[in-house]
C-alpha cells in the first residue's frame, strides 16, 4: 500500500506535545492507588496510549491489502447515490 | 383499558400512526411531543407498577417498571425526541411513522415484564427499523433493497432464536417472566444468541455496518439509538455475570477499531465505533458486579447520546454535501462551524475525555475490571479506549471538517438539525460534568467517584498520547491514505463466499450428474441387450418399459429389505 502524503499539522501539533508533557509531569506528582502494579509506573498510561495507536494502525495497514477493495466490489452503485432533500 | 395508555410504548405507536398520516406541521409536532409525553408518563409511574394480562395459561406483563427498565426507557424516549427534532429537516413521513413505531417497540421491549411481550416488541423493532434503512433512497435501487433484506433477515433470525429459546424456557419453568436466564438455563443458549445477534457480537455484527450507513441522515440517528442498546438491556437482565461475555466483549471492543482505520465512509467508521462501545457494555455485564452492571447501564445511556450526536453531525454533512466519504470531504469547518463544534463535542464524549459523558460512564466499567483484578481484560479496555479516541473520535471530525482545504462549499445545517445537535451536545456535557443525577438512576445505585486524580491523569495520558501518535503517524505519512474503497467484513461470507461456494457445489453436482447419466446410459445399453436376449418380449410395451419396470421393482425390493434392517 502506498503511504499517504506527509501532512503538516503546524502549530497545533506542538500544543499537543506540550499537553502530553504536562500530563506525564502531573502523573509524576500524583499519589497513585494502583490495582495493578503497572499503574504506578511513571508514564505507563502515556506509553499505553501511544503504543495502542501505533499498533492498531500498523495492523490495519498490514490488513489493508487483504481487506480493502474498490467501491464497486459488490457491484453496488447505490453506495455512491445519495439523496438530496 | 384506558390504563394501557400509560405504557409509553403504546403512546408512541399511536403517535407514529398519526404522524405518518399528517403533514409537516402537525406530524412534526406530534412526533416531537409524543416522546416528551412519554417521558412525563414514565417518570410519574410508581416503581414496581405493572400491567398484566393473561394469554392462554400464561400471565404476560406488557408493562413493568423497575430500575433497570426505567433507565433504558428514559434514554430511548430522550433519543426519540432528539432524533425527531433532527428529522424535521428532512420532513419524511417514513421517518416520523416508522421512527416512532420503532422507538415505541424498543421502549415496549425494555418495559416488558415477560418473554412473550419482549418477543413481540423485539420483532417489531426489526420490522419498523428496516423501513428506515429502505428509506435511505427515494427510489431504492435493487442493491439498496437487498441490503435492507439482509438486515431484516438477520433481525428476524434473532427473533426466531429468541422464540425457540423462549418456548424451551416457558415449557421448562412454567412461567414467562423475563428475569435472569443464564447460559445454563433452559433455552439459555438460544436466547443468548438472539441477544448477541442484536448486540452485534463478533462475527454476528455485520448487519450493523452493512445497513446503518445506508439509511437517510435522520434514519441512521434513529437506528443507532435503539436496537443495539435494547440488546444490552436484555443481556444485562438475562445474563449478568456470564463469564463468556468477558472475552466476547473484549473482542468486540478491540476488533472493530482495526477495520475503522481503513474505512472510507464516515458513517461506517462510526458504526465501528458504536460496535466497539457495545463491547465495553458487554464486558461490564460479563463482570456482573453491581458497579459493573451500573457501568454498563450508564454507558449505554451516554452512548445513545454521543452516538446520536456524531451521527447527527455526519448526517448534517450528508444532508448538505451529499456524501460522508473521507476521500471527498475536508475543510468544512468554514462552511459549517456549529456542526463542527457539535461533532467535536460528540468526539470528546466517545473518546471519554474528562468532563464529557463517556468519561463518567466508561470509567465505571474500566474500574470494575480493575477491582476484579482482571488484568488482560483491563489492558484490552485501555487499548479499545485509545483506539476509539483515534479512529472514531479524531478521524470523524478531522477528516470531515479539517484535513485539507477543498472546494467544498455549502450552507450550515438547517435549524432543526442544529437544535437537535445543540440539545444532544448539552446533555453530553451535562452528564460529563454532573454525573451524579445519572448515577442516582442506576439499578444498583453505585456510589462511584469519577473525578479522582488517578482517573483524570491516567485518562488524559492515554488520550493525549494516543492523539500524539495519530498526529505523528499523519506527519510521517504512515497513516493509511483515504481512498475510495470499501472494507471487507464478515458480510463477505454471505455476499460473496456463500454464493461462490454454492456455484462450486452446483458445478460439482453437475459433473456428478453427467457422470451418473453416462453410467446410466452405458448400463442401459448393456442391460437392454441382456434383457432382450433373455426375454425377447418386445410386444409388451417395449423393452425399455419392461427393463425399467424390473429395475424399479429391484430397487423397491432393495429399499424394503434395507428398512427391515
Amino acid at each position: 500500500m502506498k503511504p499517504a502524503a506527509k501532512t503538516s499539522l503546524g502549530r497545533p501539533f506542538w500544543w499537543l506535545v506540550a499537553a502530553c508533557a504536562l500530563s506525564v509531569i502531573a502523573g509524576l506528582f500524583n499519589h497513585w492507588h494502583p490495582h495493578f502494579e503497572a499503574e504506578a509506573w511513571p508514564g505507563f498510561f502515556a506509553a499505553c496510549g501511544f503504543v495502542a495507536v501505533v499498533v492498531s494502525v500498523l495492523i490495519s495497514r498490514a490488513l489493508s491489502t487483504l481487506l480493502r477493495r474498490p467501491e464497486d466490489f459488490y457491484g453496488d452503485p447505490s453506495d455512491s447515490e445519495v439523496r438530496h432533500d | 383499558m384506558i390504563e394501557w395508555l400509560l405504557n409509553p410504548a403504546y403512546q408512541l405507536f399511536i403517535a407514529g400512526l398519526i404522524a405518518a398520516a399528517t403533514g409537516r406541521r402537525v406530524g412534526g409536532a406530534v412526533a416531537v411531543l409524543a416522546p416528551l409525553i412519554g417521558i412525563a408518563t414514565l417518570i410519574n409511574l410508581p416503581e414496581g407498577f405493572g400491567l398484566t394480562a393473561s394469554l392462554g395459561q400464561y400471565n404476560i406483563q406488557p408493562l413493568r417498571v423497575d430500575r433497570l427498565g426505567f433507565v433504558f426507557a428514559l434514554i430511548f424516549l430522550i433519543a426519540t425526541a432528539l432524533s425527531q427534532i433532527f428529522a424535521l429537516a428532512e420532513n419524511r413521513r417514513v421517518l416520523r411513522g416508522a421512527g416512532l413505531i420503532y422507538a415505541g417497540a424498543a421502549v415496549g421491549a425494555v418495559l416488558a415484564g415477560d418473554l412473550i411481550s419482549l418477543f413481540i416488541h423485539w420483532e417489531l423493532t426489526a420490522l419498523a427499523s428496516v423501513m428506515l434503512v429502505w428509506d435511505g433512497q427515494r427510489k431504492p435501487s435493487d442493491a439498496h433493497l437487498r441490503a435492507g433484506l439482509r438486515y431484516l433477515l438477520l433481525q428476524i433470525i434473532s427473533g426466531l432464536l429468541l422464540l425457540v429459546g423462549m418456548v424451551m424456557w416457558i415449557r421448562s419453568t412454567g412461567h414467562a417472566r423475563f428475569e435472569h436466564i443464564g447460559l445454563s438455563g433452559p433455552g439459555g443458549l438460544w436466547i443468548f444468541l438472539a441477544f448477541g445477534l442484536k448486540c452485534a457480537f463478533p462475527l454476528l455484527h455485520n448487519w450493523l455496518h452493512d445497513a446503518y450507513p445506508r439509511a437517510s441522515a435522520s434514519g441512521t440517528v434513529m437506528l443507532s439509538a435503539f436496537t443495539t442498546k435494547l440488546a444490552v438491556y436484555a443481556l444485562a437482565r438475562g445474563y449478568a455475570g456470564t463469564e463468556s461475555l468477558l472475552w466476547i466483549g473484549a473482542l468486540m471492543a478491540t476488533l472493530p477499531i482495526i477495520l475503522s482505520v481503513l474505512e472510507n465512509d464516515l458513517r461506517r467508521v462510526l458504526t465501528y465505533g458504536l460496535n466497539s462501545q457495545q463491547g465495553f457494555m458487554v464486558v461490564g455485564i460479563g463482570i456482573g458486579t453491581p458497579l459493573a452492571i451500573d457501568g454498563a447501564t450508564a454507558h449505554a445511556f451516554a452512548c445513545v447520546l454521543y452516538m446520536a450526536l456524531l451521527f447527527m453531525a455526519t448526517g448534517a454533512v450528508l444532508h448538505r454535501t451529499g456524501t460522508t466519504k473521507v476521500s471527498e470531504l475536508g475543510g468544512l469547518y468554514r462552511s459549517m462551524p456549529l456542526t463542527t463544534a457539535f461533532c467535536i463535542i460528540g468526539a470528546l464524549s466517545i473518546a471519554a475525555f474528562p468532563m464529557f459523558s463517556g468519561f463518567a460512564t466508561k470509567s465505571m466499567i474500566v474500574s470494575a475490571a480493575a477491582y476484579e483484578h482482571l488484568l488482560w481484560l483491563w489492558l484490552a479496555l485501555l487499548f479499545a479506549s485509545v483506539g476509539v479516541l483515534v479512529h472514531s473520535g479524531i478521524k470523524t471530525p478531522y477528516f470531515a471538517f479539517f484535513a485539507r482545504e477543498r472546494e467544498l462549499k455549502c450552507e450550515e445545517a438547517p435549524w432543526p438539525m442544529l437544535l437537535a445537535m445543540g440539545l444532544t451536545a448539552a446533555l453530553c456535557i451535562a452528564i460529563g460534568v454532573f454525573p451524579q443525577p445519572l448515577y442516582a438512576l442506576l439499578p444498583n445505585e453505585s456510589a462511584y467517584k469519577v473525578f479522582t486524580a488517578d482517573h483524570v491523569i491516567s485518562q488524559l495520558q492515554l488520550l493525549l498520547f494516543g492523539a500524539l501518535a495519530f498526529a505523528a503517524l499523519l506527519k510521517l505519512g504512515v497513516y493509511p491514505r483515504e481512498t475510495r474503497s470499501l472494507v471487507l467484513d464478515t458480510d463477505w461470507l454471505y455476499r460473496r463466499g456463500a454464493p461462490a461456494l454454492w456455484r462450486v457445489l452446483m458445478r460439482l453436482w453437475g459433473v456428478f450428474m453427467s457422470l451418473l447419466s453416462r453410467l446410466g446410459k452405458a448400463l442401459q445399453r448393456g442391460g437392454q441387450r441382456v434383457f432382450v436376449e433373455a426375454f425377447s418380449e418386445q410386444e409388451l410395451g417395449g423393452v425399455w418399459s419392461l427393463t425399467s419396470g424390473a429395475a424399479l421393482l429391484l430397487i423397491l425390493l432393495g429399499a424394503w429389505l434395507l428398512q427391515l434392517l
